[in-house]
């Protein structure tokens, strides 16, 4: 399964918490990622977030949508590397898919 | 208020005709403090006595930031002027109080229609990035609740603009008139515990005296107001930008610090005389 964010959910990321405005990485965590995330899971598939064709992503965003899967005890890490990947084919891009990438490293689950 | 004959009295007055020269970035804070006065006492726009005194190249540059909203003056002798120095054009000032994209979407609008090659670069993805990670920023720390501003502020409010010059030389700039990263940003290990210290017992001489470090130090990912997981990644991102774009600088003066990153010229940090009032950051790129 392949999502790209500029086109299904907004080619203008916004920043960390829906209550900071629109397009917030809280709010595609938790009203499109989640969902999608548990699909592939169902079906022992992979789901592909391509982050091409966005105007950019702030930190706030990445750590967010991503970080906070682990951060939040939403999944757990092995189950994101199985069945999570980030794509960048625009070397622009490379950059976010790198950061995101670390934060979900950086994560700690909850105690 | 009225003086004999009823003439009128004039109960504070900004003399714009003592300013010989103004960047972009003091025109955006001097416009940014007209416009806060503006909002919170609801006042109507200001009188102009000595127009005909103000420096011609000053004068485009606040009508082109947008500073004669808050005046009762059209300035049309200035209006018809060109900028301060030659080839530059800066874009009016644009304000808001949360994430706002389609903000941040008009300002880069703005700077395409200065610079044909905008859109698409990779500067262009860097100003994205940084301005809506600055208005998250400035959402997240810059105005705590528990802080007590010396001025009335508006929660979340920020202002900002660009401007480019000959078309090649781009400059964004985005301001705050928070608490200040040497404010919020907690101080971490024995040496900036003791400088706390210090200053508990002597506020007047140790106050501000390490506000550059203070900015440095908020450059570190993970060093955040908040102190919480996932935090504190906002700033050392602004920097990276730099680095993205492939040329240019990073400035942020927050209270009386000053941080320069240049990617050419590498770091520099050191503490002034006085407080700008808030946080500017403000990026330079060449195209």
């Amino acid at each position: 399964m392949t999502y790209k964010i500029a086109e299904q959910f907004s080619r203008t990321p916004g920043g960390r918490f829906k209550r900071h405005g629109p397009y917030s990485g809280e709010q595609f965590r938790d009203e499109v990622l989640c969902d999608l995330l548990r699909q592939v899971m169902e079906a022992d598939d992979t789901l592909a977030i391509v982050l091409d064709g966005a105007a950019g992503y702030g930190s706030s965003f990445l750590e967010e949508a991503f970080g906070g899967l682990i951060r939040l005890g939403l999944f757990d890490r092995d189950v994101l590397q199985k069945h999570l990947e980030l794509q960048a084919f625009d070397p622009l891009y490379e950059t976010y898919r790198l950061s995101a990438n670390r934060y979900m490293e950086d994560a700690q689950p909850p105690q | 208020m009225r003086g004999p004959r009823n003439t009128p009295w004039i109960g504070t007055y900004t003399d714009i005709a003592t300013i010989r020269t103004i960047t972009p970035a003091a025109a955006l804070v001097l416009a940014a403090e007209f416009d806060r006065a503006h909002r919170r006492k609801r006042l109507g726009r200001r009188g102009v006595i000595n127009a005909e005194d103000w420096d011609p190249g000053v004068a485009r540059t606040l009508i082109d930031v947008g500073f004669l909203e808050h005046l009762r003056a059209d300035l049309p002798e200035y209006q018809r002027l060109e900028p301060q120095a030659p080839g530059v054009r800066m874009l009016p000032m644009l304000t808001g109080d949360q994430s706002e994209p389609e903000e941040v979407e008009r300002l880069g609008q703005g700077l395409q229609e200065l610079m044909d090659s905008f859109q698409g670069s990779a500067i262009s993805h860097a100003i994205y990035t940084g301005l809506i990670e600055a208005m998250d920023n400035c959402a997240s720390h810059a105005y705590p609740e528990d802080h007590s501003f010396r001025y009335p502020t508006e929660e979340g409010r920020w202002w900002m603009s660009g401007s480019v010059a000959n078309g090649r030389q781009l400059e964004v700039i985005f301001f705050d008139q928070g608490a200040t990263i040497p404010v919020t940003l907690p101080r971490s290990g024995m040496s900036e515990i003791a400088h706390d210290w210090l200053r508990r017992m002597n506020p007047l001489g140790i106050e501000a005296a390490d506000d550059g470090q203070r900015i440095q130090a908020a450059m570190t990912a993970g060093r955040s107001a908040h102190q919480v997981q996932g935090r504190g990644y906002g700033l050392a991102q602004m920097r990276e930008l730099v680095d993205l774009a492939g040329s240019g600088s990073l400035r942020i003066l927050s209270r009386r610090g000053r941080y320069i990153y240049d990617k050419d010229a590498g770091e520099r940090v050191d503490t002034l005389d006085q407080s700008i009032g808030g946080t500017l950051v403000h990026w330079r790129f060449r195209l």
